[in-house]
């Protein structure tokens, strides 16, 4: 008989996991070809098993579960390469069964008479049990009505959940519990609590001693197994009394869940059942257990054990597939605990839950109990009343009317309040909306207005109903727009029957689609959201330190009034442009910082401890300060007084005309330099002399009070400070919130950079202006040139005729003579010109030159 | 007449009584069935716990995934949850009740 999962057959060749058509994936497609596959092996290879030994093509390989494997039909069978197959079948195994298999009694005879003598007369077979007969009672005892559902059945739990206890009594047991437990009359023991104690004892024993085949004497005794046998609870009794107390389940029944045999609710509890029949019991038990062989009473099916691999044993079920063990490294165990940790989470809420429903059903069912016995009592109570004719108590017959709350209500509650708020929202806009709309109707005329109500009631409703729809979130502005185009309707389009429209062309109507529907968020509420988040930020830091720290420290940073820290900036700082230099903030030294245990006396002005110091650092007498309050400058208040260091801003009120109030403000610190500065330019002496010590009345010019008043004067508003008492120059500095170095730095590069886009660009301008120029110039040289050339031409055309007219006749009147030499000079003239002029203007002259010769030419001819 | 009354008297305190008890046992229903509806919410939401990996499943859409790596984002699939994952709440009759009343008064 070929094994079904044996590897006689496991070498599954490439070209059949090639072939992909019609393949199946998995063990049970793989151990069920590796059936159809060894039985064909058995059949074709027995015979010339001889000649395939010699080379084994194939190598034996496991089956593995990525493989894919063929199912061959029978008719698929003759299609394949007969060599290949037998080839295929094992080489080694010239039996068709391995090896070891061989051992087996029925094959072993068969197989020695087949070598002894090769003529075989008649057939042996393996004997195999009969399985041909049908057991005549089956009806007798299975006769449940099955309705077949439509679904699927889900079940979750196993057979073995469900059908009690594992130990199943025989005849033996039968006679036992009959005999000497139940002999008297009435049945002491039932069937199941036998079978209860019997497989409680299986289980103890096979905990105890695992390998108790090997001495079956050594068996425990009752005793010492007890505490094995409670603890083990195999009908699950403590945790059923658990679970009861949980659910508030009454302690009287015990529980049964749907998986509990129908048997096993019968059964008392397993502690009672052993005290009682324990040992009776057990002494029957251990001498079957002892005698059988194996020490099983019952056949067991054989397993696999976990470390060693019995893989000869033919008798080994269920065994388990070699799956290559995947490379453990930390990452992968550290992410295994963890998710084993959250299933397990996981399963602990699902089971927190599923107790909650237990206990919901068990209020359930105590309620509807009540209620019943309520009813009945209202039923007795009101025949009684009747009977006594009492008139009072009628309010005990009936059911208070509070409908219970809904666990949506509960949300939809709050909705709905945020809607009506929002709808009241609505509804007030459209009352003002109204009552506006009264306003217009007294100047309108009557018809037109009662028209033109209806449609606006209508419009109104739509509105209404719109507004509900989209706006109900961001009702306060969209909303708001919406009303407003109604009035404007109202008072534009009195027409009517289309108030829609006239609307339309006033205002922008959008489509309800268009209207977004985001949630239109305040500045302020944004703003003061960061704000809360923030604080919640900061305490929720805070506690978290606090619960770290513990009792064993106590952090004095926690109040945000303490402690009180003496900071000093560093030498190279300058106190008014540290708050804004980025640099500065975090050189700030703190040089020592202090707690006062008693700060909220400090505040209220009920302490004692208090020191004072003057301004030049010498501290007061104890008892000399008067103020034992914290001093909190209030400027507007009048005769103040303050004690401790005096407020930057000085304040002045003063009464303008019309009585306006005028708050002016300055600030109360000087530099001491200033005056030093001064001294540089004034003499302060020479004045105080003058003013003091005159003698006579002071001119004008010469008096040095005036001159300083007049200085004074020119410079009144040229103050490098402002009002609070920064200097103006470092005020770009702290509006970009930089320090004035890097403002300083930062300017000086935007003009250097804005200095040379400019100078560029002026470079380029002339540059191509001198491109141009030379150009012109080139252009001026040619022409001056040609003009030249041609002039010389002219000249000598102008000789000649001289000549000629010379020549031809001297009556030529004086004018003309005097002009000649005039003509004649030019040329000279132009010379000149040429030196001091550009050529321009000499060319001109010459052209003019040669325009009035010729002109004089044509005058002379 | 006296002793009827008297019966009269006796069965009134136990009605009392028992109507006070009724009506703990109806508060003690309503605060479970709540308790078992943030509960719900709380475990199909899947932020329950700290544990930081949330898409192992739970018992309502199995842990299918428990054995697959799971990358960042790429199963959102698991956070949504309908009202009919409900199991535990939908097992009351009660509740399914005061839904369904719920959704005729709305209409």
């Amino acid at each position: 008989m070929p094994q079904p999962s044996g590897s006689a057959s496991s070498n599954k060749n490439k070209s059949i996991n090639g072939d992909k058509s019609g393949a199946i994936e998995g063990s049970k497609g793989a151990s069920g070809s590796n059936g159809n596959s060894g039985d064909i092996g058995a059949k074709n290879g027995e015979p010339t098993s001889a000649d395939v030994v010699g080379g084994p093509r194939f190598r034996h390989r496991k089956i593995s579960v990525k493989q894919r494997l063929r199912i061959y039909k029978p008719n698929d069978l003759k299609n394949l390469d007969q060599e290949e197959l037998q080839q295929r079948v094992a080489a080694d195994i010239e039996t068709g069964v391995e090896k070891n298999e061989e051992k087996e009694v029925h094959l072993h005879r068969i197989l020695q008479k087949s070598s002894g003598q090769l003529s075989i007369q008649k057939k042996d077979y393996i004997p195999t049990p009969d399985a041909s007969e049908t057991w005549k009672e089956f009806g007798q005892f299975y006769q449940g009505n099955f309705d077949e559902p439509a679904s699927y059945i889900k079940f979750s739990a196993t057979v073995e959940d469900c059908c009690g206890s594992s130990y199943i009594m025989d005849e033996v047991d039968d006679t036992f519990l009959s005999e000497q437990i139940n002999n008297k009359k009435q049945p002491l023991l039932s069937e199941d609590e036998f079978e209860l104690l019997c497989s409680s004892f299986e289980s103890a024993i096979h905990e105890r001693q695992p390998f108790l085949s090997t001495d079956p004497q050594s068996i425990l005794s009752l005793d010492e197994l007890k505490p094995t046998i409670i603890k083990s609870d195999s009908n699950h009794q403590s945790l059923k009394i658990s679970l009861a107390k949980d659910i508030g389940f009454s302690a009287e029944k015990p529980i049964v869940t749907e998986f509990d045999a129908e048997s096993q609710s019968k059964v008392r509890s397993l502690t009672f059942l052993l005290e009682k029949f324990g040992d009776q019991l057990y002494e029957h038990w251990k001498s079957r257990k002892i005698e059988s062989s194996h020490t099983e009473i019952f056949p067991k099916l054989k397993f696999e054990r976990p470390d060693e691999k019995e893989e000869v044993d033919p008798y080994v079920c269920f065994r388990r597939r070699d799956v290559r063990q995947p490379r453990k490294t930390r990452r992968i165990d550290i992410l295994n605990s963890h998710k084993l940790r959250a299933l397990h989470e996981e399963l602990e809420h699902a089971q927190k839950l599923a107790l909650l429903v237990a206990k919901r059903e068990q209020v359930s069912l105590n309620l509807l109990e009540k209620e019943l016995q309520v009813f009945d009592e209202r039923g007795e109570f009101k025949k009684l009343k009747r009977a006594l004719s009492i008139k009072e108590d009628d309010e005990l017959l009936i059911n208070p009317k509070s409908r219970r709350l809904n666990i949506f209500a509960n949300q939809k509650k709050q909705q709905q309040q945020q809607a009506a708020a929002d709808a009241a929202a609505v509804e007030a806009a459209i009352t003002s909306d109204s009552s506006m709309k009264k306003g217009a109707r007294n100047k309108a005329n009557k018809k037109d207005i009662d028209q033109c109500s209806k449609s606006h009631q209508k419009l109104n409703k739509q509105q209404q109903l719109q507004s509900q729809k989209n706006a109900i979130e961001n009702s306060g502005s969209a909303v708001d727009n919406k009303q407003i185009a109604l009035p404007a309707a109202n008072s534009t389009g009195q027409q009517g029957p289309q108030p829609q429209m006239v609307a339309s062309h006033v205002y922008v109507r959008l489509p309800s689609s268009k209207v977004p529907d985001i949630v239109l968020e305040e500045v302020e509420d944004l703003l003061s959201d960061k704000e809360k988040n923030a604080r919640k930020f900061v305490l929720d830091k805070m506690d978290k330190r606090k619960l770290e720290d513990g009792d064993i420290f106590f952090n004095i940073t926690d109040d945000p009034y303490n402690p009180v820290f003496d900071l000093v900036l560093p030498n190279d700082v300058i106190p008014s442009t540290a708050p804004f230099s980025s640099i500065a903030s975090s050189r700030f030294e703190v040089d020592r910082s202090y707690y006062s245990p008693n700060l909220s006396d400090y505040m209220n002005g009920t302490t004692d401890n208090i020191r004072a110091y003057t301004r030049t650092g010498d501290k007061l007498p104890d008892k000399n300060c008067k103020v034992k309050k914290i001093e909190l400058y209030d400027p507007f208040q009048n005769h103040n007084e303050i004690h401790s260091r005096e407020y930057p801003v000085k304040f002045r009120r003063r009464f303008g005309r019309h009585g306006i109030e005028y708050i002016d403000r300055k600030p109360n610190q000087f530099d001491a330099n200033v005056e030093a500065t001064l001294g540089d330019f004034l003499n302060f002496d020479e004045i105080e002399r003058q003013e003091k010590h005159a003698t006579s009345a002071i001119n004008v010019y010469e008096s040095k009070w005036d001159e300083l008043s007049r200085l004074y004067d020119k410079w009144k508003h040229d103050s490098p400070r402002n009002d609070y008492g920064l200097k103006v120059s470092e005020e770009p500095a702290r509006l970009n919130q930089i320090s004035n170095e890097t403002q300083v730095i930062r300017f000086g590069t935007m003009l250097g950079s804005k200095s040379y886009e400019q100078l560029r660009e002026v470079t380029i301008k002339y540059r191509q202006e001198y491109i141009s120029r030379i150009k012109q110039q080139k252009i001026n040289n040619q022409k001056q040139l040609l003009l030249q050339q041609q002039l010389q031409q002219q000249l000598q055309q102008q000789q000649q005729q001289q000549q000629q007219q010379q020549s031809s006749g001297k009556n030529i009147n004086n004018g003309t003579l005097s002009r000649t030499p005039s003509i004649i000079a030019s040329p000279a003239a132009s010379n000149k010109m040429n030196d001091t002029s550009g050529s321009s203007d000499n060319n001109e002259a010459n052209l003019f030159a040669a325009n009035h010769k010729s002109s004089n030419s044509s005058q002379t001819a | 007449m006296e002793g009827n009354l008297k019966e009269y008297e006796k069965l009134k305190s136990e009605l009392i009584k028992n109507i006070e008890a009724k009506k703990g046992l109806e508060e003690e229903f309503d605060r479970l069935q709540q308790d078992i509806y943030d509960n719900e919410t709380e475990y199909l939401s899947g932020n329950q716990g700290t544990s930081k990996n949330n898409n192992i499943g739970n018992i309502i859409k199995g842990f299918d995934s428990f054995n697959k790596v799971s990358r960042h984002g790429s199963d959102l699939s698991n956070h949504g949850f309908t009202n009919d994952d409900r199991l535990f709440s939908l097992s009351s009759a009660v509740f399914v009740k005061q839904q369904l009343d719920d959704m005729q008064e709305q209409e």
